[in-house]
């Protein structure tokens, strides 16, 4: 077989593999924007709503899902979605993960959800944005 | 004065490109100094910044101007480099072009690419992981703190990487700031013409190195790692951007050496200032800087040591601007890495030596090969067949080893990592081989037979 020939072979191989990966790539991230067609970005939503509440910089504790674990508290901090949530809506605040502040940012799954975790770790609620995003403080 | 302040960086970064490296009147030469624009464009904006907000402070009016004065400056030194020097000097190749339908099967190639990282990005208009927790969030925080912006970086917030350098973060905020709005289109449009500049430099680095004829089949293998071009690409992670600095200099490495001993010498500052800006991308880029030094050598040290030592400091003179802005970062505000900090050298040694770690690191590097796909470039090899000459070619050294020393300081990382070694293999084994992917298909640019190479023997 001739260079030319074989350039040409490497190239359609090369594209026929490149339009095979890219065409289930497209259809993925299609149905990602569809899932998020049907509503689940306002979590980001009411997490945004509580920078009002909050002061303009300083430093918060947190509440979320995920918990504290034997691998210790900065593992925990890099495996947390929810924490890495609240640090990108509420810059230029720093979220830090724990209740050990004045201060509490919760994002939990649910209203009931989020109300109980404030009891079990003895924070007054100060702001309800809804559907388990709040700020708490410590009772006094 | 929005237009003047987004033109002003982007002026400056393509006056910056046309002065490192001119570009010949030829489409794939000015598709090259294009691609070498993004990164430069990109590094300026956040280097001028981070001086800008350490010596003038974050509301100080004036930056676009600087911008603009600096562009202008800029510009006419490139202009009488290239009136006094020419562009730059290419390798001669046989300048025959791909046939019209090859480079319509490879541009659908690139546009159905296009069209996933679209969809992509519309999926995740914040990015994804890191773009959220630590680049995007970053440059949020520094626009937003005022003149508290050190606070981005302060050293309790560990899940945010604080030592990671702020390339990415500062020119994503110069921009927001020029265009006096938070928009998500700006770290979106950053990660896209990053991602772009990648197909630029290798399908315009072939068409220069080895001719026109092999550039459709560069272009097709660089876009079609499917995790490249739709999730990270997308993903607004900085690895894309370090993956163009990456490309920029294996690119202009292998243009050093196909070029010839001395013309070839003026790619040498294109190769030190891509591997500084790598640098200030992420902490990632300070290995590449110690692996391109090994380049550099393995294919400088048969030209003796005096020639070598004027590479390395050619090297170096393009390294220099960027690498006082990343000295300063480390030394006035990044914490240390938490690779290191707490680390007993013992314990680490001991991580290094265990079995398991090496069978865990092997297991899933190989199921990272086989997602990238390295089979379609093992293919094109093999139908392809290998250049004449091409186990004494220097450019192929200078890649191969480049390369090389890369690979093996990620394993070193991996072994050493005080993290959970299966998790931090999870969330960045698609990354790493990431920054490596376009340099193995310029391996293969090197490597392989092209159709205008003399006929086999027999």
């Amino acid at each position: 077989m001739n260079a030319p020939r074989r350039t040409t072979l490497a190239l359609v191989a090369v594209v026929a593999v490149l339009l095979h990966t890219q065409l289930l790539g497209a259809r993925q991230a299609w149905r990602t924007v569809r899932r998020i067609g049907k509503g689940e970005a306002p979590r980001a939503e009411r997490v945004r709503t509580l920078r009002a509440a909050l002061p303009p910089r300083g430093i918060v504790g947190s509440l979320t899902s995920l918990p504290l674990t034997a691998d210790g508290p900065h593992f925990d901090a890099l495996t947390d979605p929810e924490l890495h949530l609240l640090q990108y809506e509420l810059a230029p605040l720093i979220v830090l993960k724990g209740t050990d502040h004045e201060t509490v940012v919760v994002l939990l799954d649910g209203v009931a959800a989020a109300r109980s975790a404030c009891d079990a770790h003895r924070l007054e609620v100060v702001h309800d944005a809804g559907g388990g995003v709040l700020i708490a403080r410590r009772r006094r | 004065m929005t237009v003047v302040a987004l033109a002003a960086p982007i002026l400056l970064g393509l006056a910056l490109a046309a002065f490192l490296a001119p570009p010949a009147r030829r489409p794939a030469a000015v598709a090259l100094w294009l691609g070498l624009a993004v990164p430069v464009t990109l590094g300026a904006a956040s280097l001028l910044r981070f001086g800008w907000l350490l010596l003038a402070g974050p509301s100080a009016p004036g930056f676009a101007a600087l911008q603009l004065g600096a562009a202008v400056v800029v510009g006419g030194a490139a202009w009488a480099r290239r009136q006094r020097h020419g562009a730059m000097p290419l390798p001669v190749v046989p300048e025959t072009p791909a046939p019209r339908w090859q480079v319509a099967l490879a541009t659908t190639g690139a546009l159905t690419a296009l069209l996933a990282l679209a969809f992509s990005a519309a999926g995740h208009p914040h990015g994804r992981s890191d773009a959220v927790m630590i680049y995007n969030m970053r440059a949020r925080f520094v626009l937003r703190a005022g003149e508290h912006w050190r606070d981005a970086f302060s050293p309790i917030m560990t899940q945010s990487h604080p030592d990671y350098p702020p390339h990415l973060p500062l020119a994503i905020e110069s921009l927001w700031r020029a265009l006096g709005s938070e928009t998500i289109a700006v770290p979106i449009a950053v990660a896209l013409c990053s991602t772009a500049a990648i197909a630029a430099l290798v399908g315009a680095g072939a068409a220069l190195a080895r001719g026109p004829a092999l550039a459709p089949v560069a272009l097709a293998a660089v876009v079609g790692f499917d995790a490249f071009m739709t999730r990270m690409g997308a993903g607004q992670l900085a690895d894309v951007p370090l993956t163009t600095c990456f490309t920029a200099a294996f690119v202009a490495l292998g243009l050093r050496e196909r070029t010839g001993d001395d013309a070839g010498r003026a790619w040498l500052p294109v190769v030190g200032a891509a591997t500084a800006l790598a640098a200030w991308t992420k902490n990632e880029g300070l290995l590449f800087a110690v692996a391109v030094g090994a380049g550099l050598v393995a294919a400088g040290w048969r030209r003796g040591p005096r020639a070598l030592a004027a590479d390395v400091g050619l090297a170096l003179a393009g390294a220099l601007p960027v690498a006082v802005g990343l000295v300063t970062f480390k030394l006035l505000l990044a914490p240390d890495n938490d690779l290191f900090v707490g680390q007993a050298s013992g314990t680490m040694a001991a991580r290094a030596l265990s079995p398991s770690r090496w069978w865990t690191i092997a297991a899933w590097t190989t199921h990272g090969l086989i997602l990238m796909p390295i089979y379609v470039l093992a293919g094109w090899v093999a139908l392809s067949g290998v250049a004449p000459g091409a186990r004494k070619d220097p450019a192929l050294r200078a890649v191969v080893v480049t390369l090389a020393v890369v690979l093996a300081g990620y394993l070193a990382v991996f072994l050493i990592t005080p993290l959970p070694l299966a998790w931090q293999l999870e969330v960045s084994i698609s990354r790493l081989l990431l920054h490596v992917w376009p340099a193995f298909v310029w391996v293969c640019v090197l490597l392989v037979r092209g159709p205008h190479d003399p006929a086999e023997p027999g």
